[in-house]
């Protein structure tokens, strides 16, 4: 049963959203790259987090993730998870520590339905955002974007968690609306996007939905937390949280 | 003596060809550094900044403008950040920021804009000149991504080894500290959902939080 994996209890209970989703939600710094992560899988000494791919791009060898005012070293199990705009990060983290987790909705989202989009500003600050899914494409954009959304994403949100009413991830942060300046948009494999879909999408913020993908994202987290030769947990200076 | 003249003569005629690069057609910002398109220079945490601002009135900024690397040829980050901001605004107000393309111009790395999809940089096409060894490829696309995508900004700082995102994997797969299991494949899994790892319930009392 998926919903074991990672389950609060709360969601299944039928609560709104868990209490303490945020402390599911991290800081994932990649140099001057800002973005936020989420963890889907953890053991003792260890966190799998999941982000967006294009947070890891700023050529700096260490990735930081940070769990409040700790920011850990992790390493990269997949760079872009069936060849969306999603990673997927290994945290070693103290062993004798909890975390909270996420659990991934295996339902596709539906026009109408409504999230919220959870992640940290370029600041540093926990932001909640809610909106309504106003798009879902069957063929999704470069990047794999195929969830269209009101809720307001800023900068430093990318790679967060879209949660439902459950509390459940649907889908991962991406693109925010209003486009700094014009572009062509493409599909995925090819073929521009129509100018009225293009304009109706730069009037959303943009995700890319996980249902599909939640089978390998767990089983890949599983192979990780089953083997348990695990470097120790890393804490470098670029990693600490600025007061 | 000869020498010493054609030492003068060279250190001109570089300074001629990074005057070329970093000139753009001007617009004067006299004691403002507000430009008088959509994008402009500002201060972002203190760091002069190309930024725009959305119909919505989020100010985010675009370039961190840190690196002194043409400092010596009078370029600091200052002047780069204004010359940079009027580009963005003369690239946008003609379209051609849709056409963003790498090329070299006086042997310098340079992003630029196409005069249509797929073509090299055209005339007057300059947004900006990278330092030599600079991945243009690299740099277009974290570039690109600031357009929509919730990460940024870029960071122009001072020359540093550029490690790409791929590096870093196969490096991390190379160290001696990496255990993770074989490579996962990317194609979807038929394999039935698998069962929990663990829950928080598991954690319950047992342990400080991590927060």
């Amino acid at each position: 049963m998926l919903t074991a994996f990672c389950s609060t209890g709360l969601a299944s209970a039928g609560i709104s959203r868990p209490v303490n989703d945020q402390r599911a939600v991290v800081r994932v710094i990649h140099g001057e790259s800002n973005g936020s992560g989420f963890v889907v899988g953890q053991a003792k000494g260890v966190a799998l987090v999941l982000t967006s791919n294009h947070v890891l791009n700023s050529g700096q060898k260490i990735i930081c993730v940070q769990f409040g005012q700790l920011g850990f070293e992790a390493r990269v199990v997949n760079l872009k998870i069936h060849g969306k705009d999603m990673a997927l990060l290994y945290v070693p983290i103290p062993k004798g520590r909890s975390i909270n987790e996420l659990d991934i909705a295996l339902k596709a989202t539906r026009v109408g339905d409504e999230i919220t989009a959870l992640g940290y500003d370029r600041k540093g600050d926990f932001l909640r955002r809610s909106g309504t899914v106003k798009l879902t494409l069957t063929k999704p954009l470069e990047d794999g974007y195929n969830l269209g959304t009101t809720a307001d994403l800023e900068k430093g949100m990318s790679g967060g968690p879209m949660i439902n009413k459950l509390g459940k991830v649907v889908a991962v942060n991406s693109t925010h609306s209003e486009p700094l300046w014009e572009q062509d948009l493409f599909y995925e494999g090819g073929g521009e996007v129509d100018a009225d879909l293009n304009l109706a999408i730069a009037k959303l913020s943009m995700g890319v939905s996980i249902a599909s993908h939640a089978r390998l994202i767990i089983d890949t987290a599983r192979g990780h937390i089953k083997k348990p030769l695990l470097p120790n947990a890393k804490l470098p200076k670029q990693c600490r949280r600025a007061k | 003596m000869v020498c010493y003249s054609k030492f003068l003569q060279c250190i001109m005629f570089r300074k001629a060809i990074i005057a070329s690069l970093l000139l753009a057609p001007q617009v004067s910002f006299g004691n403002s550094v507000q430009a008088a398109g959509k994008f402009y220079c500002g201060n972002y945490d203190g760091v002069p900044s190309t930024m725009t601002t959305t119909k919505s009135g989020k100010a985010i900024p675009i370039i961190l403008w840190k690196s002194n690397h043409f400092s010596g040829d009078g370029f600091g980050p200052e002047r780069r950040c204004q010359e940079v901001s009027s580009r963005f605004n003369d690239l946008d107000s003609t379209g051609r920021l849709r056409f963003l393309t790498t090329g070299r111009m006086n042997g310098m790395p340079v992003i630029c804009a196409a005069v249509e999809k797929g073509s090299g940089c055209g005339e007057g096409s300059l947004l900006y000149t990278l330092k030599a060894g600079q991945n243009a490829g690299e740099t277009l696309r974290n570039l690109l991504a600031i357009r929509t995508k919730v990460a940024g900004p870029l960071t122009e700082t001072t020359q540093r080894p550029y490690i790409s995102i791929d590096d870093i994997k196969n490096a991390q797969e190379g160290a001696p500290t990496s255990q993770a299991p074989a490579s996962v494949s990317n194609q979807p899994d038929p394999k039935p959902a698998p069962k929990a790892i663990q829950s928080n319930s598991d954690h319950k009392g047992e342990n400080d939080a991590l927060w």
